[in-house]
């Protein structure tokens, strides 16, 4: 503690490149990302809500008089389009609870590099939904299986692609989270995202909006889940959907760096 | 060293921090005094890179907060004992801190130790007390043991024993050679702690100087003259002292004259003196002449750097 001492550490401080930056933020992030109860109850809530909505449809498809052409994969799709909210919540509170409790100025004073805290919450976020959403799936593809009697092919890829949707649905939230800031408002937004074009898509059969659709996030990820498309293949899907993360990532990275705390 | 130049926050057509230059020099304390809004905590975030200031800049050791890239080790801060996540845990949250820019963790249990938290450390710091989470901030202003440590109203929800334990933790930091910066909106507060006081009041510098200074440039400051010729002393000293009042038929007041001066006017006016004393103006006294003034004339009164 005597001033010699803080001099050599304040210049041993100073000389940090960016990938130690961008190295210790991420490992910040995850521990306050497993810190708090919510993470869990969020994951939690994914999976129960993942594999009791394919459950309950499957057994509906099962009962009803007039037995429906319903496939195992899209049991699971149906699970895990209703199930991922549980990581949306997730992924909007990562960001939108510093805000809310006002920790965000002790994380950006201590790392004054807001796109570094903002792409390491991305990362951790990413870390968490990835195989949240890759079990949630495949439980929910055995839970459909079971119940229709059919057999659980392909649910490696299913879950892994359903995962992949998933988890750049997760990355978009968490750039969403820093634009809005408000964990009600990003939530709100990420649902009307998500499910407001399939619902106008039904109504509207207009070409180009059709078009317009199937560029946006929930278009895409049907294609993504359902690994086909009319338009592309769930690879395209995804790259899209790889755009649409990373862009929204980048703005909120921007509002951050612009927008005083 | 904290060095603010020029620095200017303007929230619409608020003038929240107006042109606003100082230093804060290391080992010693010093004191950022100003009513509530006068513009302290905004200052302080400008400082720690958190708003971003409309014109001016504000270094700490040179350089602008944001371009650290380990800034708890060079500057430590408490801003408000409100910025934890409520769910997570004492010990969490400093791990996160401490982890974020390359401290060892066993330092997050020196801190916890250092403020008494060590005890209740695994629990979430929503649960706390408003002293107790004013503990967790300075635990963690500390973390990185820095060189420059930024208080804003540390005392704030304090018992008493904890005020004490903050006034000699803010000398002892001083005391070792670092910059300490600590703000409140109690004079009081600063009278046995503060060895140099910089005040603001609507965004602007009223005084940057040692806080003797401070209060030996207040009106309130007076000497204190009994004679049993008042009414001859008075006349005498009208022209030269700032006010004199006669308080008895033997008892004087004087502003604006030392000792020595009353002294030696009345011996060469051939006037016996019974009493000669001065009566000192509490830093409040001072502080509120001061801010009345610089309401009064939006000028700044005192200024005197360094000492």
């Amino acid at each position: 503690m005597t001033t010699t001492t803080l001099t050599s550490r304040r210049a041993a401080a100073v000389r940090v490149g960016w990938p130690s930056v961008l190295g210790r933020t991420v490992a910040a992030e995850w521990i306050k990302l497993r810190s708090v109860r919510s993470t869990y109850g969020s994951v939690l809530a994914a999976l129960v809500v993942t594999v009791g909505i394919a459950a309950l449809a499957g057994w509906a498809a099962v009962t009803d008089d007039q037995p429906t052409q319903a496939t195992v994969a899209q049991l699971a799709g149906v699970g895990a389009s209703l199930g991922q909210f549980g990581l949306v919540t997730l992924a909007a509170l990562a960001i939108t609870g510093e805000f809310a409790t006002g920790s965000i100025r002790t994380t950006l004073a201590a790392t004054p590099a807001r796109w570094a805290v903002l792409a390491a919450k991305a990362a951790v976020v990413a870390a968490v939904t990835f195989p949240a959403g890759f079990v949630a799936t495949a439980l929910a593809t055995l839970a459909g299986a079971a119940i229709l009697g059919a057999g659980a092919d392909g649910i490696l890829a299913l879950s892994a692609r359903s995962a992949a949707a998933l988890t750049l649905t997760g990355v978009m939230v968490v750039g969403l989270g820093a634009v809005l800031r408000g964990a009600a408002g990003t939530i709100t937004t990420a649902v009307a995202v998500l499910f407001a074009p399939p619902i106008l898509g039904a109504l509207v059969s207009n070409e180009t909006v059709s078009t317009v659709m199937d560029h946006l996030p929930a278009g895409l990820t049907t294609v993504l889940v359902s690994g086909t498309g009319e338009r592309y293949g769930p690879e395209v899907a995804a790259l899209l959907l790889g755009a649409w993360a990373v862009g929204t990532l980048a703005v909120g990275a921007i509002t951050l760096q612009r927008r005083d705390p | 060293m904290i060095e603010l130049r020029g620095l200017t926050k303007r929230y619409g057509p608020t003038l929240a921090v107006d042109d606003l230059s100082f230093q804060v020099q290391p080992g010693k304390v010093t004191g950022f005094l100003g009513p509530n809004g006068a513009g302290k905590s905004t200052s302080m975030r400008m400082v720690l890179g958190l708003d971003r200031p409309t014109a001016g800049q504000a270094l700490v050791d040179g350089r602008p907060y944001r371009e650290l890239r380990a800034p708890l080790r060079v500057v430590g801060a408490l801003l408000d004992a409100g910025a934890v996540h409520p769910r997570r845990s004492a010990r969490a949250h400093l791990l996160a801190l401490a982890v974020s820019n390359g401290i060892a963790r066993s330092r997050v249990e020196e801190v916890l130790g250092l403020v008494g938290l060590d005890k209740v450390a695994g629990r979430r710091a929503g649960a706390y007390s408003l002293g107790m989470r004013q503990r967790l901030g300075i635990a963690a202003a500390l973390l990185g043991d820095p060189g420059i440590v930024l208080f804003d109203e540390p005392v704030n929800g304090l018992d008493p024993d904890g005020i004490r334990w903050v006034r000699q933790l803010v000398k002892d930091l001083a005391a070792e050679g670092r910059t300490v910066f600590v703000s409140s909106h109690l004079m009081s507060e600063m009278e046995d702690t503060a060895d140099h006081l910089v005040v603001i009041g609507r965004g602007r510098l009223v005084a940057d100087a040692p806080i003797g200074q401070v209060i030996a440039g207040s009106s309130h400051t007076v000497v204190r003259v009994r004679t049993p010729a008042a009414a001859e002393l008075a006349r005498l000293l009208a022209g030269v002292a700032d006010s004199v009042r006669q308080e008895s038929d033997s008892l004087l007041t004087v502003a604006g004259l030392t000792t020595d001066d009353v002294g030696e006017l009345a011996y060469a006016g051939g006037i016996r003196l019974h009493e000669l004393a001065l009566q000192s103006a509490s830093l409040e006294e001072a502080y509120m002449e001061l801010s009345r003034h610089h309401l009064d004339y939006g000028a700044s009164q005192l200024t005197a750097q360094g000492a």
